[in-house]
This record gives structure tokens, sequence and C-alpha cells, in this order.
């Protein structure tokens, strides 16, 4: 699974190349699909990707790939319920360690949308923790920023505040006399 | 001396206009005598300019003159003309001996120069390429490379990388690209020994298409972020470049990288490839969609390409109005299509954009809507749909493709005002941008330009214009015929 890590990516390519050498293995797909999900809990997206391409047409339909590929849509969609509830339907019992994993970085994902999304949130509301009292030490280690008053979690506005009015004149100047220097030989 | 030179070179374009000169014979031996004093006189310009002749003079290419010009470069006998000769095809003994006896005796050259040699390998390759005989071309291109790497002289690179290009060709006709990867590897570590640019160039390019050819993108990057860099020489292989690395970014998600990649090519492409603009255009047109930009309606109406792009016009209009469904009935309509470009895969990637598209426009319809009602307009099918619309929206908005808030005690969400942009410095940066690009794009076509020695000491006569036109003309249609078999 990490031969990524391990540059052995040309072996392993050539194997592939000249099947004659060894019959394909059953745990194929598994371990293949296994990668992608690694791959996805790390957020190495651009990874992700392209060990995607290297996949055949018919390895994409294999359930244990489709599993990883549906659930990195959902992720990059945002429809984090759909990751969350995917636990249930894992191809194989491996994948349920990665699952885990992929909780912890839905949870911080949503952490980083709620704060910009919402003004406030009820405490309740939050469906990622089985108990208030995990929520309190989650905000406490995570994010210290956030506010927690009356049930409710407020989030300070990390967003930029009022748009700036001004000319930044230091920025305008560089830019105007580089126009200058450039046009000079031209004219 | 030089004037004189000067003089026979002009012969052979002036007497291939007019169709009925001399025969295929006498304009392959006027290519000959001119990479004769190319070699002489160390001017690699007069070798490429034999390789374009020898362009123009592809479709004309008969065994027998093959054969009768092998004769004449090559000392009969000798083991490069027997090995040459055994590729050819032996049908017409009839034609053969009437070109052999108009060509007269053989010449007198001896110990023919490498670089004819090269040039004999080559252009028995082309024809075994044109003839689609794969077999042969393969094994006269493993000959000529396995020759070439015991030649160096920079008079040969010109020829060379034309062989190397040739070489991969008919490994890719025949469906073994992966073979000769090693092979490649090697004859590019021997290029940059010896400072070949042109060839270090053409090879890299080479590794590039090989190892997306099958998909290898992480290798064909660290390739190319390892390789060497330098100014491109030729703009065909730049253009190539630009292409190969368009397409490596779009895989990683570098889409704005990609796009200028991807644009550029296509720009840069002469205008007579058009295959290969229209692959540029089409990785172009969905990069643009996965940044969340919609193509202008001129993308897809550019002369030539109405048809090829069809599909791409069509997946555009269903991101543009953000409906999933018309977006899936899209992609499965055209699904050969696209998976015969190898787009699948990002065709896949955009569903997500059709539904930022989607919430964008239900975002500057309303100022606050329910998230039942923006499920419902998005038409997400899952069994959630409330959730699920309340976390995509919420992602939404921290990526910065809509500016709202969410209410999640009402569960609706609320647009904000959109400032006056022209408050900001926005337009002052996009100004800013434009500027830069026109700066830039003059300072490169002044590098760009091309002097010819001596240009500034005696005015271009007519005659010389002429010349000089022709010559442009030969190279555009030059490259217009080799990006057309690329694809």
């Amino acid at each position: 699974m990490c031969y990524i890590a391990t540059g052995l990516a040309p072996y392993y390519a050539y194997l592939q190349a000249s099947s004659s050498c060894l019959p394909p293995s059953a745990q194929e797909y598994p371990i293949l699909g296994l990668n992608l999900l690694r791959l996805l809990v790390q957020n190495r997206i651009a990874e992700f990707h392209t060990e995607l391409e290297l996949l055949s047409p018919c390895a994409l339909d294999n359930p244990c790939i489709q599993h990883a590929v549906e659930l990195e849509q959902s992720f990059m969609e945002g429809a984090y319920h759909l990751v969350l509830s995917a636990r249930q339907s894992v191809p194989d019992a491996t994948y349920t360690y990665f699952m885990d994993l992929l909780a912890k970085t839905v949870r911080d994902e949503i952490a980083g949308c709620s704060e910009k999304a919402y003004d406030c949130l009820s405490i309740n509301a939050r469906q990622m923790f089985s108990s208030d009292q995990e929520l309190l030490e989650y905000v406490r280690e995570e994010h210290l920023e956030w506010e927690i008053k009356d049930g409710f979690v407020i989030f300070q506005k990390v967003k930029d505040s009022v748009p700036c009015k001004e000319i930044p004149p230091l920025q305008l100047f560089t830019q105007t006399l580089s126009y200058a220097r450039e046009m000079d030989p031209i004219v | 001396m030089t004037q004189d030179v000067e003089m026979t070179e002009q012969a052979p374009p002036s007497n291939s206009v007019s169709s009925a000169g001399p025969s295929v014979l006498q304009h392959l031996k006027e290519i000959a005598s001119l990479i004769e004093t190319g070699a002489y006189a160390r001017e690699v310009r007069r070798i490429s300019r034999a390789v374009r002749l020898t362009m123009v003079l592809r479709k004309k290419l008969k065994a027998s003159s093959l054969l009768a010009f092998l004769n004449y470069v090559l000392v009969p006998g000798s083991e490069v003309h027997s090995r040459l000769s055994s590729f050819l095809p032996k049908e017409d003994e009839h034609d053969m001996e009437v070109d052999t006896a108009s060509s007269g005796t053989p010449a007198p050259v001896k110990h023919p120069l490498p670089e004819l040699e090269i040039y004999c390998y080559l252009l028995v390759l082309i024809f075994l390429i044109d003839q689609k005989k794969y077999n042969e071309a393969k094994a006269c291109s493993s000959a000529s490379i396995a020759r070439l790497k015991t030649v160096n002289r920079r008079t040969v690179d010109v020829l060379a990388s034309r062989l190397y290009f040739y070489y991969s060709l008919c490994y890719e006709l025949t469906g073994d690209l992966a073979e000769i990867r090693g092979n490649l590897l090697a004859l590019h570590r021997i290029a940059t020994l010896r400072r070949d640019e042109l060839g270090q160039e053409t090879l890299l390019n080479l590794l590039l298409r090989n190892y997306l050819h099958y998909n290898l993108y992480d290798q064909a990057e660290k390739l190319r972020s390892k390789a060497p860099h330098f100014e491109a020489h030729s703009n065909q292989q730049f253009c190539r470049y630009l292409f190969y690395l368009g397409k490596i970014r779009t895989i990683q998600l570098e889409y704005t990288d990609a796009k200028e990649s991807l644009l550029q090519a296509a720009r840069k492409a002469p205008q007579a490839a058009l295959g290969f603009r229209v692959q540029c255009n089409k990785w172009a047109i969905i990069v643009r969609l996965l940044l969340g930009e919609i193509p202008e309606r001129t993308v897809f109406m550019q002369k030539g390409m109405e048809k090829a792009l069809r599909p791409y016009f069509e997946l555009t209009n269903a991101v543009r109005i953000g409906d999933l469904e018309l977006f899936k009935n899209v992609a499965e309509k055209f699904s050969s299509t696209f998976s015969s470009d190898r787009t699948n895969n990002l065709i896949v990637r955009l569903r997500h954009n059709v539904i930022r598209t989607g919430l964008r426009n239900i975002s500057i319809s309303y100022s606050r809507i329910s998230l039942t009602d923006v499920a419902k307009k998005l038409r997400l099918d899952s069994p959630n749909p409330v959730a699920d619309a309340e976390s995509i929206v919420s992602k939404a908005i921290r990526d910065g493709a809509i500016d709202a808030t969410l209410d999640h005690a009402n569960g609706w969400m609320v647009s904000k005002e959109t400032g006056d942009i022209y408050s900001t410095n926005e337009p002052q940066i996009a100004f800013n941008s434009r500027i830069a690009f026109c700066l830039n794009m003059h300072n490169e076509a002044v590098r760009a330009l091309r002097f010819p020695p001596n240009s500034h000491k005696e005015k271009e006569s007519a005659e010389k214009r002429r010349e000089r036109q022709q010559q442009e003309q030969e190279l555009a249609q030059h490259i217009a015929e080799e990006d057309d078999d690329d694809f």
C-alpha cells in the first residue's frame, strides 16, 4: 500500500504492463481502494486523482474503488452526511479503520465551514459529537477563538471585515513605475 | 564562394513550385547537397531547411527513387546500404532501372558523411511509416537510433530529433510505447550530456507523451520537474510541452496553471494544426469549467472545430445552467467521446461545479431561501436532502463561491448584499493583470524576433524576399503536416 512512498511505482507500473509474470491478485482492488482512501484521509486530493487515472475503466466499476471515488465526490461537494453514512456500507472490514480517520477529517472540515457560514450555532445542532462535553473539549483544543454562550457557539467573525476603502499607495506607486519602465523602450 | 552556394540553394524551391520540374530523385540529390554544404560549413540552419524540403517531397516518395538515392549517396555494398535497402520493397524492377540509369554513375562520394547516412535512415523511415509498414519501420528506427548514439556532431542534432520523433511514432502506432521508454530515457541522458538542446526538448516531450499514454502522471511530473529547462528552440516542441504540462497540472488539480498552459498551447500552435488545437481546446474548456468559469460561445464556434467541440458545448451548457439532471444526461450521451478523449474522470469532477453554479444562481436570485427549497432546486437525490444542502452551502461559503450566511435554527440561507465592486481595489487589480499581460506579450514578441545573419548589411531584394516568404510558407506547411500525424 505504501509503495508510493518507497518509490517503487515504476516497478509496479512495469508489473502491470507485463501482466504475464504474475497473475493479478485477488486483493488488488481492495488494496488499491485502501490506498485511495488513505490519500483522501490525508487530504492529498491531487495524488488521489493521479492514482485514479492509473485505473482501468473496469477497475473503476469495482465496488472497492467505487466506494472511494464516491466518498471523494461527496467530500468535495460538501455532502458530509453521505461521507459519514458510508461507514455502514464499507466493502471490506479493513476499510472501517480509515473511515474512522476520515470522520476526524470531516469533523475538521465541518468546523472550518461552520466558522465561515454561521454567525452562531446552537450546541444541540452539532451532530458530529455524541455529547456536549465532547464538543466543549474539541472547542477548547482546536478553536479557542470560538465563544460559547447560552447554549450557542458564537463564531468570532474571522471573516474579513469591511473591505478597505483606502487606495494602497505603495502598491500603486510600484505598479505605475513599472509601467513607465516597460513603456520606455517601446516608445 | 558563399554567394555561389546561396544560388544553388535557391534552386530547389523555385523548381518545386512548378510541379512538372525534375524528378523526386533530383530533388533528393539537391537536398543531399544542401546537407553536405551544411555539414561542412557547420550551419545547422541548412540542415533544418533540408528536413523541411524533405517534408514537401514526402507524399511523392517511391521505393524506386529511394533506392536510387541510396545508391547515389551511400557506397553500394556497404553495411548501411544493404541494411537500408533491405527495408525497401523490391516490386517495380523496371521503374528502378530507369531511375538508376537516369542518375548515371554513382557519385564519387566514397565515405558518406554521417549527416547523409542519418538522413538516409530518416528518409527510409518516413517512407516506411507512410506505407504503413510499421514492423519494418520499427526495425529501421531502432537501427538508426543505435547508429545515432555513436555520432556526436551538432549538425546531426536536427536530423536526430526528427528520428527520435518517428522512432516513437512508429512504436506508438503499433501500441508498444512502453517498450522504448528506457531507451528514450537513455537518449535523453545522452542528449543532455552532449548539450543537444533540441534533442533534449524533443525527447522530453516524447517521454512525457509516453508516460501520459499510460496515464502515468506522477512519473511524468517527476521527470518534467527535474529535467533541465532552457528556452525553447522549436515552437512545435514548445507547444507540445505546454499541452502535456497542462494535462499533468489538470490531473493534479492545479487548474489555474493548467489553464494558462493549455490556452497558451492552443494559441501558439500553428493554424493548420487543427487536431492539436482541438485537443488543447477540449482540455482548456474542461479546466475552465472546473475553475468555475464559463467559456465564451466563440470558443466553440472556431473554424473547423464546431463538430468536435459539440459534446463539450452541451456540457458547458449544463454547467452554466447548474442543472444536475441535464449534466448527467449529457455525460451519459457523450460518454464514448469523453472516454476516448480520456476526460471521463475530469467530467466526474465537474459534478461538484454544477452544484456550485446552481447554488450561485440561487444565491443571486434570492435574498433569503429555505434549505428545503435549495435542495429541491439543486435536485439533490439523497436520503437527507436538507442536511446535505446545509453542508454543501456551508462549504460553498467557506470556499468563497457564494457570499451568504446560514441560519440553522430557521433553516434558511441569507444572501449578503453584493457590495459595489468599484468601491474595492478589484478593478485596479484586474486592470493591472491585463496591462501586465500586454507588456509581457510585447516583450516575448520582441524576444522571438529572429534576424538572419548579415541582414543589416544588405537590403532585402525582391528576389530574396520571395525566397524568404517561400521558406516561411514551407515551414508553416511542414508544421501543419507534422502536427496532423500527432493526433
